[in-house]
């Protein structure tokens, strides 16, 4: 019994020793990423501390500042979006998301919704969602059907992204190479802004309708957008289905949307709208950094306006003088300062 | 499911815990179960190949333990009425009717390997040789695609059955035991082919968990992955560039390629066979070993003990040792000492065997020319080293070289290692001209200054890759060195301190974790005798 104990133990030391190792290692050879690091950084946020969570992709990521409509209607959100998020990502990060928050309202972006996703040509947007994710149902799922979507993967090079970076040895130069933790704390809360960009234009006839019917919808992506809202419902919580600016939209499209979320019983906001539009008041010679995504004017721009629109509709709590919350005061300082204009 | 892939990691721990579980009666149930899962995996339509295997030899070897039984009884009884002719008539007769049992027996298992193997290589030959001669006639070909690990459990239930028809022991009567020895999964897929006298007794008794056992076992396992994940499968892109490429390779590159194939191939082959034995060990089974170091032979007939040893060993019990002992080989021997000398005609019942050995030696790798040609090129080696031992020894004498010294040992590896990568050469080499072309231009072409001007890194490895391969390979040399010299790696590393020893755990996990050839960047490999 003595010999038996004294070999659990040194099994289970053995294993410990090699985790710790091995969490370092993958710390050394994982590519720095700013998206990865700041959807992540969610893991940080004391539970049940957030009124307003962001899922989709890189509008959202983009777009919406939650430290902007933090210091401007006292509410908290964090945005867990990445660039070209699959929907089955957004689908277990929100299932993940729900076990440590208890949000007032999910907002969900839909420009994604008409195409259907390759897993093996997006295997890098794929990570930044998932790489960083803790161990849970909820991940072995996403990476169960990313695998039998793509053969070439395994599910332990997704459940530890090591085993798919290790080759990365020859790009570090060991002399000066450290560990790449994941973020822990961010006080941008998720969001990932631009600088600059390219004055942009509206094309013509922007949202006018074209007379020819709407495209169809990813049948996958929408069975994910479905059960991401159906996630949200058994828990009663409210969703809003949001598309932000982005000048390849159409007139058709819009309506699509507008259709499958009242099939849904939920809210849709459509930035492109005109009467939301001429309510934002975004100038594309400045706002935009690209044709889809916002600068970081736009983007405070944009939150200034939908922070507004939010709290008017959905009525979310103000923690702007709450003890609990001083550190999003500290945040919002920080905030500040790194988005003061260049000079 | 690969030695080398996660799921056999754990479908070894799945088995060891269960196996060790199960209550010691039935442990042997659970192996088979293991054996037959891990069959099922690998393709649930060859079962059908291993069950008749199974089915037939079984019957077989239980009808000639049967009338062995027989024999003897009537024997005893009968003795005191024969004399020493009748003795030998009965004794006679008996070996015709055991033969009866045995050959159909042989002929069906070594029939479907015979036709799974090689029915498209004979086939399209015939019809070659048909059209040549205008005859008009074609055959139709099919081709198959081979059960795993045929070969291998087809030689080792061959083995079985004669044994049992030469009494060396008594059949199994148990059927599901004799299948749980035809399986073993950690040995079907490429080998040691096992005996039954040494295997058997192993797999049907209740073997406790030992600790000691299971870590020797894990060791060897990450050693075998060390050889194959680091050391042959790096290896393995220098040498398709090369003898995928032959026009454009040409000269010294042969030379590295040829150099870096045996490389390959022993990594390949014995990190595969460690981890099968590492893989039993954890069970408590104790495989046989199949390499002792082979690139450190001194001769060919030297490389061949020490390569593929429970290969050779089967051709050795179960054809040269009959075929050299027939009396049609007696008289080959008596006749050729009349025509061609005392000499040469005493040793002819040993080279013409040797030399059907390794004609077989050669298709046994695979249905095509080049590996005839492999195994007529070991085989002339083998009867050149005999016929010209003596006269060789001789002229050594009156050179006055002495051979007792490390110069001469040093000389005799280098020279058995450059005969061995030539015959590399052939069976790598994309068919027997190609091979010819390959050493012509490695004549040809010479010209050392590729290994001094970057040429290497045309080979498809970067420098950091060729570091690697090189440093890896130099502690292959240190072990293998370190062993022949005696040392035994395993039980020395046991007996230093804690922290000594889980560096070296750790280090050799972290060293394959990093630099071990696997997944989307490389082209993963599967191992290479799992193809015989």
């Amino acid at each position: 019994m003595k010999g038996c104990f004294k070999i659990v133990t040194r099994c289970v030391a053995f294993f410990v020793v090699f985790s710790m190792i091995f969490s370092n290692t993958s710390d050394y050879l994982r590519r720095p990423d700013d998206e990865s690091d700041e959807i992540h950084a969610f893991y940080d946020e004391s539970k049940d501390s957030i009124d307003v969570l962001f899922m989709g992709s890189s509008p959202i990521l983009r777009g919406v500042s939650p430290m902007v409509m933090w210091e401007q209607e006292g509410f908290t959100s964090y945005i867990r979006a990445s660039a070209l998020q699959a929907p089955v990502v957004t689908y277990g990060l929100l299932g993940e998301s729900l076990e440590y928050q208890s949000p007032e309202l999910v907002v969900l972006s839909c420009d994604n919704i008409f195409q259907a996703y390759d897993y093996v040509e997006r295997e890098g947007d794929l990570r930044r969602g998932l790489d960083g994710m803790k161990l849970s149902k909820y991940k072995f799922q996403i990476v169960s059907e990313v695998t039998a979507a793509d053969d070439r993967q395994t599910l332990l090079s997704y459940m530890f992204p090591l085993f798919r970076y290790h080759e990365r040895w020859k790009e570090i130069d060991w002399a000066e190479a450290k560990p790449i933790p994941l973020m822990e704390h961010s006080f941008k809360k998720g969001n990932v802004y631009l600088r600059g960009g390219e004055p942009q234009a509206y094309p013509e006839n922007f949202m006018e309708p074209s007379g020819t019917p709407a495209p169809a919808f990813d049948e996958d992506t929408k069975g994910y957008m479905e059960k991401t809202i159906q996630l949200c419902k058994d828990k009663n919580i409210p969703v809003l289905v949001l598309h932000l600016p982005k000048m390849s939209w159409s007139y058709e499209q819009s309506l699509a949307m507008e259709e499958f979320a009242k099939e849904m019983g939920v809210d849709y906001l459509d930035c492109d709208q005109e009467e939301i539009r001429s309510q934002l008041n975004l100038d594309p010679a400045v706002d935009y950094y690209d044709q889809g995504h916002m600068n970081l004017i736009g983007s405070i721009k944009l939150s200034q306006w939908f922070g507004n629109y939010l709290d008017g509709i959905y009525d979310l709590p103000d923690h702007k003088n709450e003890e609990a919350y001083q550190s999003w005061n500290e945040d919002y300082q920080e905030y500040a300062q790194r988005t003061k204009p260049e000079s | 499911m690969s030695f080398t892939s996660v799921q056999f990691v754990v479908f070894l721990l799945l088995v060891a815990t269960s196996y060790f579980l199960t209550p010691k009666r039935y442990r042997w149930v659970t192996l088979l179960i293991a054996n037959y899962i891990f069959y099922f995996f690998a393709g649930p339509r060859y079962f059908i190949y291993l069950l008749a295997t199974t089915i037939t030899i079984y019957f077989a070897a239980v009808k000639l333990g049967d009338m062995s039984a027989k024999n003897k009884a009537d024997f005893a009884a009968a003795k005191a009425d024969l004399d020493k002719e009748q003795k030998k008539n009965w004794k006679a007769n008996f070996t015709k009717r055991k033969r009866r049992v045995l050959i159909p027996a042989m002929l069906f298992n070594l029939g479907i390997l015979a036709v799974l193997k090689y029915s498209t290589f004979v086939g399209s030959n015939l019809n070659a040789l048909f059209e040549r001669l205008s005859l008009g006639i074609e055959m139709p070909i099919h081709s198959f695609l081979l059960p795993l690990g045929i070969s291998f459990y087809t030689f080792q239930s061959v083995a079985y059955l004669i044994d049992v028809y030469r009494e060396k022991y008594e059949p199994e009567r148990n059927l599901a035991k004799l299948a749980l020895f035809i399986s073993f999964f950690p040995q079907i897929v490429q080998g040691p082919i096992g005996r039954y006298n040494d295997l058997a007794e192993q797999l049907y008794r209740p073997n406790s968990f030992s600790f000691e056992k299971a870590k020797f076992g894990v060791q060897l396992m990450l050693w075998g992955a060390f050889k194959k994940l680091i050391i042959a499968d790096r290896a393995k892109v220098i040498v398709d560039m090369v003898f995928g490429y032959p026009e454009t390779f040409g000269g010294t590159y042969v030379a590295v390629a040829a150099f870096v194939y045996c490389i390959q191939l022993y990594g390949d082959f014995s990190g595969g066979i460690d981890i099968a034995t590492g893989a039993a060990q954890v069970l408590g089974i104790q495989l046989e070993k199949n390499f002792l170091r082979p690139y450190l032979a001194t001769s060919i007939p030297d490389f061949w003990r020490r390569w593929h040893i429970s290969l050779g060993a089967w051709f050795r019990d179960y054809v040269f040792y009959p075929l050299s002992l027939s009396k049609f080989f007696m008289k080959v021997g008596k006749k050729g000492r009349q025509v061609l000398g005392n000499y040469i005609g005493k040793l002819l019942p040993v080279l013409i065997p040797q030399f059907i050995i390794f004609f077989l030696i050669g298709i046994w790798h695979g249905a095509e020319w080049k590996y005839i040609a492999f195994g007529f090129y070991n085989g002339t080696l083998i009867v050149l080293g005999i016929l010209f031992d003596q006269p060789l020894k001789k002229l050594i004498e009156k050179l006055h070289i002495r051979t007792d010294c490390f110069s001469w040992h040093l000389f005799q590896v280098l020279r058995t290692f450059i005969l061995v990568a030539l015959g590399k050469i052939i069976t790598r080499a994309p068919g027997v001209s190609a091979s010819a072309y390959l050493m012509h231009s490695m004549v040809k072409n010479w010209n050392t200054e590729v290994l001094m001007n970057g040429g290497l890194l045309k080979l498809g490895l970067d420098t950091q890759d060729l570091w690697v391969l090189l440093f890896a390979s130099l502690v292959l040399l240190t072990i293998s060195l370190l062993q022949e010299s005696g040392v035994q790696i395993r039980e020395a590393l046991s007996k230093q301190n804690l922290l000594f020893r889980w560096i070296i755990y750790l280090a050799a996990i972290f060293l394959l974790i990093m630099f071990g050839v696997y997944g989307l960047n490389y082209n993963a490999s599967d191992f290479i005798y799992r193809g015989f």
